[in-house]
């Protein structure tokens, strides 16, 4: 919306929400690369492309989220539940035909309800999440015993929804890159997404207006959970693309994915005070941190160190990042 | 608000009640004892009181903290995180030859800088507390590792340290790390009513562009709280090593950083910020601890515990809203 500046400069790259984040993601690969040169590969680049692909769709659904001025903390433990359900009616007999669109709905079903209760009984979003979390977690865990299940018969469904490679390119890639591209697209040059980032920025002035804030909000709610649920099945059945089985794993995601969906979202621009967001920054955010991992392994730095620098990483960018945009702004 | 309650009570009806949401969540867990003790005879014993004591002590300290963060409009993520390094820092400073009670000053010394780190990140730089403790969420944790190396250690058995700050019970009921809580709950409340920090962080809460205006040093007030969340759940941290005897480098982490907000939450805390009770903390993590061992004496399992602790503390929350919403007090935002 800014006019087109006469020259571009390094200010108005930094001004851009993404700036920081893609300098600092650039900086680290080629840093990375000088002290290990196999860091710069293919084989090394799948590596993070499985990252990437099964975080970076939570963390885009999180922007939608973060854009309307919510958050969601049950987001993990979708993640874990949906290949769960899906598993149990494929068990059933009824297969993964019957098993993955009632997986689907019950992810949306969370979703439904993490928005109903935000919105309607106006408890906030950090506690609504965060008791759906607490919830799923025994769920999960009272659904499956606390055992993971092997799914060793391959469907052609299971194909569609991660489990198969077209052209040497797992789909899972592409059900990440079109749902990044989508969701930007939406975010963008959408109804729903100019409504979520004017429900955002002014929630009575866009009410006022004839946004339905409500029905914005749970509709974001609800496509973090199915985006959540979905890609946990992508992950579950995985073990499809290199000739093993699926695995659903009610341990899989969890917190950790939670954390880092949030932590891709705000290191790759989106503000928390809503109104504002960036699915590429949200793209952005999660290739730092695979890069983040991924180099410190290969480096040989120890795995425990990389939680120290991540932590310091979100911190850092981000007060640059603040630094950076009023320095821009000057 | 307290001058505001006094005026409201003229014309006093039931519901007045209600607006002092301790008064809710006590009911709450009030029922919630009864009606365990009656269906399990083994509830009501010593022994029972002093597991739910226990868990709900620590708890609580974090809790607190949380407490005060949340009315000056801030939050900590990084509590769960913290509570494991205390120990671990206090365990090293011992090793290298210092007095046990100077190693306890200066873990809890660190821990009031990593506080203050998060501050300062926050209220000076900018950064939403969110993001800020998130990071040091993993960049404590990441320590926390480095230090102890992924290995569980056996804390130093000095008397009467060990039994002050972890080990004893009082009349076979009343675990120590209960009188701590119940003792820096009196504190920290006394704190938020009477003191001027107090006044000033319901103030930067309710309305940090105004308190600025009138000449509250908002900045100043959230570091300062930021520096009690971090310093009690190191605290805590450190008396829950010291009663169990041993260090685990995962122990607390982010259920007990959820847990401290569910506690303030329950407890009748506005996330929003400018409103809250030290007392609601306290009595949200008693619930949390009946709840948990009422239903284990019950039969049920963790699992279940969990779901129920999910579902509670969104129902207590939107009962406390709509509540408050009777009496006009409006916590709504949609």
């Amino acid at each position: 919306m800014r006019a087109i500046p006469r020259k571009y400069t390094i200010r108005d790259f930094l001004s851009l929400r993404e700036g920081a984040v893609v300098l600092v993601t650039a900086v680290m690969i080629a840093g990375f690369t000088s002290l290990n040169a196999s860091f710069f590969t293919l084989s090394n680049s799948k590596v993070l492309a499985d990252f990437v692909a099964g975080n970076v769709a939570v963390a885009a659904a999180q922007v939608m989220l973060m854009v309307v001025g919510e958050i969601d903390l049950s987001v993990g433990q979708v993640y874990a539940l949906s290949p769960y359900i899906m598993y149990l009616v494929y068990q059933d007999g009824l297969g993964f035909k019957v098993g993955i669109p009632v997986a689907i709905l019950a992810a949306a079903l969370v979703g439904l309800i993490n928005g109903i209760v935000t919105v309607r009984l106006h408890v906030p979003s950090l506690i609504a999440t965060l008791g759906m979390g607490f919830f799923l977690s025994g769920f999960n865990i009272y659904i499956s015993n606390g055992w993971y299940q092997i799914m060793p018969e391959k469907q052609p469904y299971t194909a569609v929804f991660g489990g198969g490679v077209i052209a040497g390119i797992d789909v899972t890639y592409l059900w990440t890159a079109v749902a990044i591209i989508v969701l930007a697209i939406v975010l963008a040059r959408m109804r729903h997404g100019v409504w979520s980032i004017a429900t955002g920025s002014n929630l009575f002035g866009s009410r006022e207006v004839g946004v339905n804030i409500r029905r914005t909000k749970i509709m974001n709610f609800i496509l973090a959970s199915v985006i959540a649920g979905l890609w946990g099945i992508f992950i579950a059945n995985r073990g499809f693309t290199f000739g093993a089985s699926g695995v659903a794993d009610p341990a899989q995601g969890g917190d950790t994915l939670t954390l880092e969906s949030i932590a891709a979202a705000v290191i790759g621009g989106t503000s928390l005070l809503g109104g504002s967001g960036t699915i590429i920054g949200a793209f952005a955010g999660s290739l730092l941190i695979a890069v983040l991992q991924d180099g410190l392994i290969l480096v040989g730095a120890g795995a425990y160190i990389y939680q120290t620098l991540l932590g310091a990483a979100i911190i850092f960018s981000m007060a640059l990042n603040i630094q950076a945009r009023k320095w821009a702004r000057r | 608000m307290r001058l505001m309650r006094s005026v409201k009570h003229r014309n006093f009806s039931f519901w007045n009640l209600f607006s002092h949401p301790e008064v809710t969540i006590a009911l709450v867990t009030g029922i919630c004892a009864v009606a365990f003790a009656s269906f399990f005879l083994n509830f009501a014993t010593p022994d029972s009181a002093q597991v739910i004591f226990t868990v709900a002590g620590t708890d609580a300290m974090v809790g607190v903290g949380e407490t005060m963060l949340l009315i000056s409009g801030e939050l900590d993520l990084s509590v769960g995180t913290v509570f494991a390094l205390a120990p671990f820092l206090m365990n090293a400073f011992y090793g290298q030859g210092i007095p046990i009670l100077i190693a306890f000053l200066m873990a809890l010394l660190l821990m009031g800088v990593i506080g203050l780190t998060n501050g300062y990140v926050t209220a000076k730089l900018g950064v939403p507390a969110l993001i800020t403790t998130l990071g040091m969420f993993f960049l404590i944790r990441g320590l926390t590792l480095i230090v102890s190396n992924f290995h569980l250690i056996t804390l130093p058995n000095i008397e009467p340290f060990r039994s002050v700050v972890g080990s004893a019970v009082i009349f076979d009921t009343i675990p120590i790390p209960m009188v701590w809580a119940v003792g820096i709950t009196i504190v920290v409340a006394l704190m938020l009513q009477r003191t001027r920090h107090g006044l000033w962080t319901v103030a930067t809460g309710s309305n940090p562009t105004g308190a600025g205006e009138v000449g509250v040093n908002t900045v100043r007030t959230k570091i300062y709280n930021f520096m009690l969340a971090a310093i009690l759940a190191g605290l805590a941290g450190i008396i829950q090593a010291m009663r169990i005897g041993s260090a685990e480098p995962l122990q607390g982490g982010f259920d007990l950083t959820l847990g401290s907000i569910a506690a303030s939450a329950v407890g009748g805390t506005s996330l929003l910020g400018g409103s809250g009770t030290i007392i609601g903390t306290l009595i949200g993590s008693l619930l949390f601890g009946i709840f948990r061992d009422g239903l284990i004496i019950g039969g049920a399992s963790e699992i279940v515990y969990e779901m129920a602790l999910g579902t509670a503390v969104v129902l207590s929350v939107a009962l406390n809203v709509l509540l408050i919403g009777r009496r006009g007090r409006s916590g709504r935002q949609t």
